[in-house]
């Protein structure tokens, strides 16, 4: 249990890392365009390019974070005045199905990109489509992970009579 | 689609985040409709819903808003305001409105107005003597300026959602934003009358009032470079909004040196997660899209709907008592990303202009904002000013009514959207 936990905390710090390169990235890409169009007249055709598909894997990448994190909250209303046990139980559920959800997503996404992806060429950048999709089953394996440990932390919260579904309240 | 629909609000009940709960409904769907071999089509769309330049223009939005907070840009701002409407009666009410109006032309959202303003705004006005509740309230209710004037996440992303132009919508705006403002502003006018509020007794000298004028300058000229590279074709969104940090790069590291380098990897991640959480439901209502197209979903809705309301005020009025509801249990980018799909062509094929139903269906959703039982800007007022939300909702009673007056006249004045837009020749 505790190895999972450290290496779930270890793949944190990595999404975390991957986010911010990533939207610096991004950043880069559409300022180089800018600059291209307006300094130098030569009309670049990757920075958008490349941007989008940075932009597709922060969004993967970072849902990863988001979910250790608890930033993506659903409503919360009905299940706030259920008992500690079973608004533990109802948590687990609802992170079971959020797995299920991501193991079909990480699936088929690993085969879009390995079935598709090497028949296809990018428009811009002319590189292997490989790289635009490998962040969606690469982002949804790290969510999966941390989907595994919000549920243990979210656990040891309800045998502590707190809430699973909101952070730690400092005590 | 009936197993769909029972599915969809069992799982919102139990808790589980909108993202996944449509890419749960959404990849059932697929599977009864194809079976295993559409379940291709899932992430295909995802990369699709995602594989957008227009709505890049969000992540660095926020970006700005992290930095600008980070290399306290607001107290210069918050100074400006006071400079210009601190000696009215009741003068901080008004530097709270005024404040909040020029921290949304650089941030966007409402959230990040309460949780940066919010502190400052009503700390000071509670010194003066203001009641707290009143304080809070005010603040809440000033926050939805933030949702409504361009740079607006929540328009920008009905622009990308519903496929209508970003310098338009941004445009149409603008109206209402200041009429918004100009309403809190008599609100706060009539209320100063009637408790006798305290106003700032000196006034600032001429030079005083240039050197803050100067200091603020530089944080106030960024919505002109997004707004005046946007509309004037110099720039797309994403451009002018990914200029936009460069320049407050430059200002915060350079000529102010309010921020340190150490700070901005901070920035860059809070930004990119919180890009994340809203991507999600972008990607994940893409493959709902899909079903929405096929099964001919506005049409029917439409159908059934134009024999209730036959004309476009009534269309609206029905459709915006949907989205109050709607608001008040659900996030409002996310309650967008999922319904602007299915009700823009409705209201479209009842005689609704696109760029007037954006604004009315934005701030219907945006108001939810504000109210229990689910209200984001409720919530972090509440653990700014230590007040409950029941005490704080109380005192916001006349600012829900100020927001129902003034989404009645969007409602039933299209020109108060329409006429900038037209005037710049981007609608006709």
């Amino acid at each position: 249990m505790s190895a999972f936990m450290k290496f779930a905390d270890l793949l944190l710090v990595v999404a975390r890392l991957l986010t911010i390169l990533i939207v610096a990235g991004m950043l880069f890409s559409v300022l180089v365009g800018v600059f291209f169009r307006f300094v130098m007249p030569i009309s670049m055709a990757w920075p958008p390019e490349a941007a989008r598909f940075l932009m597709v894997a922060v969004t993967m990448i970072g849902a990863s974070v988001a979910i250790r994190q608890l930033d993506h909250v659903g409503i919360t209303l009905l299940v706030d005045v259920l008992p500690a046990r079973l608004r533990g139980a109802v948590y687990i559920f609802g992170n079971i199905m959020i797995a299920v959800f991501l193991v079909v997503f990480c699936w088929f996404s690993w085969r879009l990109t390995w079935e598709m992806g090497p028949r296809q060429i990018s428009s811009s950048l002319g590189v292997n489509m490989v790289f635009a999709y490998a962040s969606m089953p690469v982002g949804s394996a790290m969510m999966l992970i941390q989907i595994v440990a919000v549920s243990i932390e979210g656990w040891q919260r309800t045998l502590q009579k707190q809430s699973p579904f909101s952070p730690p309240s400092p005590v | 689609m009936a197993f769909a629909a029972i599915a969809f609000v069992f799982l919102m009940l139990v808790g589980i985040p909108i993202a996944f709960v449509v890419g749960l409904v959404s990849m059932w769907l697929m599977f009864d409709a194809g079976g295993a071999q559409f379940l291709l089509l899932v992430p295909q769309r995802v990369f699709a819903g995602l594989n957008v330049f227009t709505i890049m223009a969000i992540p660095f939005f926020f970006l700005a808003a992290e930095l600008m907070t980070v290399s306290k840009a607001i107290e210069d701002i918050v100074k400006f305001a006071d400079a210009i409407v601190g000696r009215l009666r009741g003068g901080l009410a008004h530097v709270n409105v005024v404040a909040s109006a020029f921290f949304s032309t650089m941030s966007g959202s409402a959230l990040a107005d309460i949780a940066t303003l919010g502190s400052i705004e009503i700390r000071a006005m509670e010194t003066m003597g203001y009641d707290k509740r009143f304080a809070t309230a005010l603040t809440v209710a000033s926050s939805i300026i933030g949702a409504i004037i361009p740079p607006s996440i929540i328009l920008m992303l009905y622009a990308g959602v519903a496929q209508v132009s970003v310098a338009a919508i941004f445009l149409a705006s603008i109206v209402p934003g200041l009429t918004l403002i100009v309403l809190l502003m008599a609100v706060v006018v009539f209320m100063a009358r009637k408790y006798n509020f305290p106003r700032r007794e000196i006034g600032y000298s001429p030079r005083e009032f240039l050197v803050i004028s100067i200091n603020a300058a530089l944080p106030l000229a960024m919505p002109i470079i997004i707004l005046g590279g946007i509309l004037s074709g110099i720039f797309t969104a994403t451009e002018a909004a990914a200029v936009a940090v460069a320049y407050m790069l430059i200002v915060g590291l350079v000529i102010k040196r309010t921020l340190k380098i150490s700070d901005i990897p901070g920035c860059l991640l809070r930004a990119g997660v919180m890009t994340s959480v809203i991507f999600m439901v972008l990607a994940t209502a893409n493959v709902f899209g899909w079903f929405i197209g096929i099964e001919r979903i506005p049409e029917s809705i439409a159908s059934s709907l134009i024999g209730v309301a036959s004309d476009p005020v009534m269309l609206l009025l029905l459709i915006v008592g949907v989205l109050l509801l709607v608001g008040m249990f659900m996030d409002s980018g996310a309650a967008l990303i999922v319904m602007a799909p299915i009700l823009a062509p409705v209201a479209v094929s009842g005689g609704v202009h696109p760029i007037h139903f954006g604004i009315v269906m934005s701030l219907a959703l945006v108001i939810g904002l504000t109210t229990p039982p689910v209200g984001p800007c409720l919530f972090a007022a509440a653990s700014v000013s230590k007040l409950k939300i029941e005490t704080i909702s109380r005192a916001m009673l006349p600012f829900y009514a100020v927001q129902l007056v003034f989404l009645l006249i969007l409602i039933l004045v299209p020109e108060v959207s329409l006429a900038l837009p037209r005037l710049a020749g981007f609608i006709n």
